[in-house]
């Protein structure tokens, strides 16, 4: 009785074993099926969005072949993001009729409420990088006031993409204070030429957010002319981290930092922040009386900086 | 077809390289995609090829890739252009210097890169 429950059981383990291998051959074949579909379809796809958009001036666009085969519309998808990312507005046009023939915009917000996490961010992020219409951006609203902060954010870029004009407006009201990764994607959509943002307006706003763009703008943009406004950022009665933002802009300018304005912001900082300052400047290629006369007679200070600058052996850029 | 113009275009392979190379097939030149400098050294240093389009700039910081490996001194061709998403003034003018004809950064206009690139394999003698 027993040696025959045994045989039985093991009869059941090999055939459960031989149907988890059968499974997992089947799994890994359809996936490098998938993967060759995937590929075939990257290289296609690349080769005739690039063609429409340098050909097509204001022609209607066709629906792609294979459109509908699975997987088909999320390679076309992330092709469009990657072209859209990577080329200027003068682009967008023919990269917007791709979208609109091939129904992508529907696709998208489809993925985006049937997925969660992680994938609903990247979907949110692709979708953020095309040009979309205002009715999509009214959809992924719901999205703005939710606690994770990079569907939150996510929201914020659809929004701005399809209405540029309100990108002052949206960055104001976002709930969080950018991190460097959000100040980046801001920037890059800046540089596409899709945000009609000057500086100035941005460092005199009373928001966080706008006058660290306006502050990511000028380091950027290598704006040499706003030397005058940080220098009034520094003077000024605002936050201890903005002005040293601005201390650190005028050094990413290569401009005059030994003002009476600065040298009493560098004196009064920590130890620690103030070596860091210095070893700032030495790398941007400040001179040693630069960094003595922020050094201002402290012994351990100036010992310090000058063997910094003599450390890092860089041309003199300013005294 | 005789005198179609050879431009390479050297990169890791992916989406951006792919539409490069879409992009300046477009322009009327035949264009050829490598992975690495070692495979195309020699036919750089020969003459084969017009123009030289090079993605990205962490081949010049690690050594990888040199100016020298690609042109022979003294000559003019092929022309050596960098494209990159380095906005870093200190790094476009080490290029400039190394000999590097022109940096281009991203994002890019894709007709206008087609007119550059048509132009540099026309004048490259």
């Amino acid at each position: 009785m027993i040696t025959a429950l045994c045989v039985i059981f093991s009869l059941l383990c090999c055939l459960l074993t031989c149907a988890m291998c059968l499974l997992s051959a089947v799994r890994n074949s359809s996936r490098r099926r998938e993967l060759r579909m995937q590929r075939l379809f990257a290289g296609r796809y690349m080769r005739m969005v690039t063609m429409r958009m340098l050909d097509a001036d204001g022609v209607p666009m066709s629906r792609f072949p294979m459109i509908e085969r699975r997987g088909a519309r999320d390679m076309l998808a992330r092709t469009l993001s990657s072209v859209a990312m990577s080329t200027c507005t003068g682009d967008m046009g023919a990269v917007r009729r791709i979208v609109v023939a091939n129904g992508i915009e529907s696709w998208l917000l489809r993925r985006i409420r049937l997925s969660h996490g992680f994938q609903r961010a990247r979907y949110m992020s692709i979708l953020s990088s095309l040009p979309v219409s205002r009715s999509t951006a009214d959809v992924v609203n719901r999205y703005a006031s939710v606690r994770n902060r990079h569907l939150c954010f996510r929201a914020m870029m659809v929004r701005i993409s399809s209405e540029p004009l309100s990108a002052l407006r949206e960055l104001s009201l976002y709930p969080y204070r950018l991190s460097p990764f959000e100040m980046n994607e801001l920037t890059a959509m800046l540089r596409r030429g899709l945000l009609p943002l000057a500086f100035e307006p941005l460092l005199a706003s009373e928001s966080e957010n706008l006058r660290m763009l306006g502050m990511n703008i000028v380091r950027i943009f290598g704006i040499s002319e706003s030397e005058y406004r940080l220098l009034e950022i520094v003077s000024g009665d605002g936050s201890e981290e903005f002005r040293d933002d601005a201390i650190y802009t005028l050094v990413s300018l290569h401009l005059p930092v030994t003002g009476a304005d600065i040298v009493g912001r560098v004196r009064s900082m920590s130890t620690s922040a103030r070596r860091s300052f210095y070893r700032r400047l030495a790398a941007e290629g400040y001179s040693v009386s630069a960094l003595v006369e922020l050094a201002g007679g402290a012994d351990e200070d100036e010992e310090y900086v000058e063997s910094l600058a003599a450390s890092y052996k860089r041309s003199l850029v300013c005294m | 077809m005789l005198n179609m113009r050879n431009v390479l275009i050297i990169g890791e392979r992916g989406a951006l390289r792919d539409m490069i190379c879409c992009a300046v097939e477009r322009a009327g030149v035949c264009a050829e995609c490598a992975g690495d400098v070692s495979a195309v050294e020699a036919d750089c240093r020969r003459g084969v090829y017009d123009c030289v389009l090079v993605l990205g700039v962490s081949g010049f910081i690690d050594g990888r890739i040199s100016v020298e490996r690609l042109r022979p001194r003294g000559v003019r061709r092929p022309q050596i252009y960098v494209l990159s998403w380095h906005h870093s003034e200190r790094a476009v003018l080490s290029l400039l210097e190394c000999g590097v004809n022109q940096y281009i950064t991203f994002p890019i206009d894709l007709r206008r890169l087609c007119r550059k690139v048509a132009s540099a394999a026309e004048t490259a003698l």
